[in-house]
């Protein structure tokens, strides 16, 4: 379990607590600035089919179209995933983009 | 960007010293030259005050031992005096003053009588030629001083003296001679106080070899010297000194030596020095005027693509006004990835598209410009919405192209009044109407170039007789911190106030949706019909 420092405003900490299950817990801001420091620390954590990958957004204040991205690449590598505890700007991200049963998130009419 | 030594490249090669490194060698040269010449100068300075010092102690000393050359004479002359020319008392008190080691080889007793005088005792052995008769001779003469100096007499080999009482007339002086040391050499013994010294003494107050008397190094003497004069009777001895060896010690003669190594030795090293520092900065500024350089090109480039692709005259369709605006983030050089096109496909008809790279940089730019052809050549080809969707999700990987795409396609039918609308995880547009105004729900797929596994539907919608359809971009609704329904209504309830003509709208929309310094961009596309 590793932590990337702040330095650039997000903190990601990645682990692996099942043979197939993998937790991202991700918090502060991920944007373009910081996207790159948390994708090192994903692939610190190899992800394949037979993982289903959670992210815990719970203090995630921010998401711009870079950290989406990257949430959407560990989705794909993985065999299934789920966003939890989303902030409702997480969640409306998330919708918006079509994305919400991709990610386990019941849409709110 | 580049990275890389590039220190050779503005001409002036690594051999070559910099100007400043030549400025650090004549600096450095110069004040060692100044302190070796100063400490040159001091230590000269040094040597003559104590060449000086010492040579006013031997002047002291040689004064002292005057007496012992006017005493004897002077007691033998009293004695005579007193026993009016006892012989035996006159021989028997000078005995201890003559002979080896003593001051005096020679002392004869004068006598004088009417006008002339001659011996009538002696101790010693003449060295003279010359008769008794002519060496008292000087009674008669007249005396400056009691005692006198003769002068060196016998082939230089003795001095002679006179001495003659004080009160006249005198009846009884004394004539004597001192030995002078074999060719005038004497050695100081090495415990003296002088021994640092080199000397030669002369009768008066040249320094010709007549009047040597007597110097420990052969002359002439040369060199750093001091001489000092001292009053004998009727005469004086010069004395000239010279070191033998650095009076203030070997170190503060080679101190010069020693500072001017020392400052050449530092100068070098700082000339060295300056020179790598002066070298590594240049190849830094170049390496960083270079970088500076190419990520302008970058940044014009970028600008200028966006530029090419953003419309500014939007094409003509009857019955219908079009507007739009593109604001580019505030922050850097980076431009966005934010377009809007319009496309005619038929005579009142037309497709329209508002899309979204993500991220951003020159490469958010390429994708967006490979998406926004390859819509056109699909619209020209009369794919549906949905169709131009799902063919442009299978032209773009985020995993090998970095990037993913939100995009909006609407095809408006004015004849039959109506939209069909497909989004690719872009928001729906706003339709503004007297009756009602809204955001329309359509079916969102997923991002183009996602991966993520979905459908393009689309979803057909009547158009009023009057509307503005507005499609937009997420920079114009999404502020930090605030939830996007915040934003989304604070477009509609805008949009719903603003009246006047479509541009007036757009200009009112970008001026009261923007957030001063925002940092992501903003494209808004408006088609108002029938007007």
């Amino acid at each position: 379990m590793e932590d990337l420092a702040g330095r650039s405003g997000v903190r990601t900490f990645v682990f692996r607590d099942l043979p197939s299950a993998v937790t991202v817990q991700i918090e502060g801001e991920l944007d373009i600035a910081s996207v790159d420091g948390a994708r090192f620390e994903l692939d610190q954590v190899p992800v394949g089919t037979h993982d289903h990958v959670a992210f815990d957004v719970a203090a995630l204040d921010f998401m711009d179209s870079s950290g989406l991205a990257l949430l959407i690449q560990v989705a794909n590598r993985a065999g299934s995933a789920e966003v939890r505890n989303p902030t409702p700007t997480v969640r409306r991200i998330l919708e918006v983009t079509g994305l919400a049963a991709t990610f386990g998130i019941e849409e709110q009419s | 960007m580049r990275w890389g030594n590039s220190g050779g490249r503005r001409g002036t090669g690594p051999s070559t010293p910099a100007r400043a490194t030549w400025a650090v060698v004549v600096l450095g040269l110069a004040i060692t030259a100044v302190l070796g010449v100063l400490a040159a100068t001091v230590n000269n300075r040094n040597e003559n005050r104590l060449l000086n010092v010492q040579v006013r102690e031997a002047s002291t000393v040689l004064a002292s031992a005057i007496p012992y050359i006017e005493g004897p004479l002077a007691s033998g002359a009293a004695i005579a005096g007193a026993t009016t020319g006892d012989v035996t008392k006159f021989n028997q008190y000078m005995a201890t003053y003559v002979g080896k080691g003593q001051p005096f080889s020679y002392v004869e007793l004068c006598a004088a009588s009417g006008g002339s005088a001659q011996g009538i005792a002696a101790v010693g052995h003449s060295g003279s030629p010359g008769s008794s008769e002519s060496e008292c001779r000087f009674m008669s003469g007249s005396h400056v001083t009691p005692l006198v100096i003769v002068g060196i007499i016998d082939g230089g080999t003795r001095l002679g003296f006179n001495y003659r009482s004080p009160e006249l007339p005198a009846r009884y002086g004394v004539y004597a001679e001192s030995p002078l040391p074999a060719g005038h050499r004497v050695s100081l013994p090495k415990s003296s106080a002088f021994s640092d010294l080199a000397f030669a003494f002369y009768l008066g107050p040249s320094q010709s070899r007549r009047e040597l008397l007597e110097s420990t190094v052969p002359l002439p003497i040369t060199g750093r010297q001091a001489v000092a004069t001292v009053p004998i009777a009727n005469s004086s001895v010069t004395l000239v000194a010279t070191p033998t060896r650095p009076l203030g010690g070997a170190l503060s003669r080679d101190l010069a030596l020693i500072v001017s190594i020392f400052g050449v030795l530092l100068t070098i090293g700082a000339a060295i020095l300056t020179d790598r520092l002066v070298k590594r900065r240049r190849a830094a500024e170049d390496l960083a005027a270079e970088n500076r350089e190419l990520y302008a090109e970058q940044a014009t480039i970028a600008a200028s693509l966006q530029q090419a692709l953003l419309p500014q005259i939007l094409p003509e369709v009857d019955g219908l006004r079009v507007d739009a605006r593109y604001v580019p983030g505030v922050s850097t050089m980076d431009i966005g990835g934010d377009w809007y096109d319009l496309i005619v496909t038929g005579p009142d008809r037309f497709l329209f598209v508002v899309g979204d790279v993500s991220g951003r940089g020159l490469r958010a730019a390429i994708v967006m410009a490979s998406l926004h052809y390859a819509i056109r050549a699909y619209a020209a080809e009369g794919d549906t919405p949905e169709a131009i969707l799902t063919k442009l999700n299978a032209l773009l990987d985020l995993d090998k192209d970095g990037h993913f795409a939100t995009v909006l396609c609407g095809a408006v039918n004015l004849n039959e009044m109506t939209a069909t609308l497909s989004s690719a995880g872009h928001f729906a547009p706003m339709m503004l109407a007297t009756k009602e105004s809204r955001f329309i729900q359509i079916p969102t797929g997923p991002p183009i170039g996602s991966g993520i596994a979905g459908d393009y539907a689309s979803s057909s919608i009547p158009l009023p007789d009057h509307g503005t359809l507005v499609a937009f971009t997420d920079g114009l609704i999404e502020r930090r911190g605030e939830p996007i329904d915040v934003g989304l209504a604070r477009l509609l309830d805008t949009a719903v106030e603003t009246t006047g003509s479509l541009d007036v709208l757009m200009d009112t929309l970008v001026d009261r949706l923007l957030p001063d310094g925002s940092t992501d961009d903003a494209a808004v596309l408006g088609m108002r019909w029938k007007i």
